[in-house]
């Protein structure tokens, strides 16, 4: 698999505090990579990092196959675009002008695709309106609009959807979709809205005191949250047999509990194990989300 | 660097900061230039003498406009994606020292102009050699550029905003008062009448007699502290601009030697700082 961003042993420390502590990740070419973690977990210190803001005291990471540190890396970063906590926007310009600011900056020959920018995140229709003017989700998209200017192909988000309201998240999570989907971009979005992030993200990253605890596909976690009912029996052989007989996916958990997926018809299952002398004892129904599935893995209180 | 450059201009001709500033040293010239003419009721003096006030104003202006203009990338997060997108740390400094630089330049004009139009109906023309004008005029315009540079690092440096502005302004303030010391320290006389000291009321005066002899001032600097005086007079923007303005410039290689070298000083330390700081 092609890498667009690999860290290996990330660690970057402050006087008396440690943000990243040889923090490992990957982010696959063409995904949505969620980085999912409690507030002061390092999630923004490790972007801040990855786009050259500020420098790793130990470790090192490649972008795009250049190492931290070789003549390359310069290079590499112009393919990607970055909205770091707030947008960076010039308040008293239009979106236009903001958009012909960036333009300067990289060097583009013309502004041909502003229009273009300007359509694709819902922002045509502004004219001379500054950009302090702005609502949050204005600014947002218009954020995004900057980072997309020069066509990079790796787009990194931090917290997007903060303090949006219902309709401006739905536009971010389209507009996202949108750009992985039609332009191929590859996106490395952290989220603190975890039923949010499980909309979009194809890959995640669970990031702990700096550290990456988990990195798992989105078929991975699919997997590991799926909807099941735990059973407790007096034979678990018999159960297995009868669950084999009744082609019923399951996963046996120790030597009393198996997880049964799927919808589980009691009586049947009942009727069943009574057959092979056994009897049900418990029945728990069990429904895993990517918020429950994250605060198992990393312990603590439901702030990530 | 061109693109950066570019960039910036394009922001600079839209900030209504910039055409504050340019207005500010009009309206400041021209007011120093009648209060001047107004106080002097037989003027036999050149237009020197109330021409040149504008170096100061330039390096109480330069900090502000630093402040708001430049610290802006740091509030606004317009530097972030500047740095996010691959752009050199030494480019983004440089570039804005160059603006700075430039706008300097500009309050300069901004207040030749008026000062100009208004000072030779007025006062008539200068009494200095074109060769003395010309050194007075270079060497205001390198005091706009040590103080664009020291601004330009102090705002590239701190990156609150509100603090940066109001750290260099104080600080511009004190190095000012520090320069109008310098100043008048210098100009003490090497001799003085002889004088003596009375304590009326319990107050102290001294009093000199008409014809007294001349003795030594014992305000008057001499050697080391003398030589290091000079320097720093010569060597900080806030006392370069009073030599200036009090067209006290004996020295114009030496002030343009040292406000090149009070440039590079503060833009090595800016540079070699802002290339390894940890931007939020």
């Amino acid at each position: 698999m092609e890498y667009v961003l690999e860290t290996r042993g990330l660690c970057k420390h402050y006087r008396h505090f440690n943000a990243l502590d040889s923090l490992t990740m990957r982010v696959p070419k063409g995904a949505i990579y969620g980085l999912v973690g409690k507030n002061g977990a390092g999630k923004t210190t490790l972007i801040r990092v990855v786009c050259g803001l500020q420098d790793p005291t130990a470790g090192s990471y490649t972008l795009y196959g250049k190492r931290w540190g070789e003549r390359g890396l310069a290079q590499a970063r112009r393919r990607m675009g970055a909205v770091v906590e707030t947008p960076s926007l010039y308040p008293d310009m239009t979106a236009v002008d903001n958009l012909k600011m960036q333009c300067r900056v990289l060097g583009l020959p013309d502004n041909k695709e502003i229009p273009d920018l300007l359509k694709l995140v819902g922002l045509e229709n502004t004219g001379k309106k500054k950009a302090r003017n702005f609502s949050l989700g204005m600014k947002q998209r218009l954020g995004i609009a900057v980072a997309l200017c020069g066509d990079p192909d790796f787009l990194v988000l931090d917290e997007p959807v903060n303090g949006l309201d219902p309709q401006g998240i739905v536009e971010i999570r389209e507009l996202i979709l949108k750009l992985n989907r039609e332009r191929q971009i590859t996106v490395l979005i952290s989220s603190h809205i975890l039923d949010e992030l499980s909309k979009l993200a194809t890959h995640y990253g669970f990031i702990d005191g700096g550290r990456m605890v988990r990195e798992v596909s989105a078929q991975e976690l699919d997997a590991a949250c799926r909807k099941c009912v735990r059973a407790q029996v007096t034979n678990i052989q018999a159960l297995v047999w009868v669950l084999d007989r009744l082609n019923r996916e399951y996963s046996v958990v120790d030597d009393k509990w198996v997880d049964i997926y799927g919808a589980v018809n009691i009586s049947e299952l009942v009727g069943e194990l009574d057959k092979e002398q056994c009897q049900l004892l418990s029945l728990k129904e069990r429904d895993e989300s990517l918020e429950s599935y994250y605060i198992n893995l990393v312990g603590g209180e439901r702030d990530g | 660097m061109g693109n950066l450059l570019s960039a910036n201009f394009y922001r600079l001709l839209r900030s209504r900061v910039f055409y504050a500033g340019l207005l500010g040293a009009v309206g400041v010239e021209t007011y120093s230039l009648l209060s001047k003419c107004r106080g002097i009721r037989n003027w036999d003096s050149g237009l020197e003498e109330a021409f040149f006030f504008y170096p100061m104003l330039v390096v109480l202006a330069m900090p502000a406009f630093c402040g708001i203009f430049l610290g802006a990338e740091y509030a606004d997060g317009t530097l972030r994606s500047k740095l996010a997108a691959g752009i050199p740390r030494w480019k983004v400094y440089t570039a804005n020292l160059m603006l700075a630089a430039v706008v300097s330049l500009a309050f300069s004009a901004a207040a030749i102009l008026p000062g100009l139009a208004l000072g030779i109906p007025l006062v008539g023309g200068f009494h200095l050699s074109a060769q003395a004008l010309a050194a007075y005029l270079v060497c205001s315009c390198a005091v706009g550029v040590a103080a664009a540079s020291v601004s330009t690092m102090l705002a590239m440096l701190v990156p609150n905003r509100a603090v940066g502005l109001v750290v260099s302004i104080l600080l511009a303030l004190a190095l000012l008062f520090v320069g109008q010391s310098l100043m008048a320290a210098l100009l003490e006389p090497e001799l003085v009448q002889e004088s003596t000291q009375i304590v009326e009321n319990g107050q102290v005066a001294y009093l000199t007699k008409y014809g007294a002899p001349m003795v030594p001032n014992p305000n008057y600097l001499q050697g080391v502290s003398r030589a290091l005086c000079t320097f720093f007079l010569y060597f900080l923007p806030t006392s370069q601009c009073f030599t200036v303005a009090f067209t006290t410039l004996d020295f114009p290689w030496l002030l343009l030697t040292l406000a090149a070298l009070f440039t590079a000083l503060t833009t090595g330390a800016g540079l070699g700082l802002f290339v390894r700081k940890d931007v939020r």
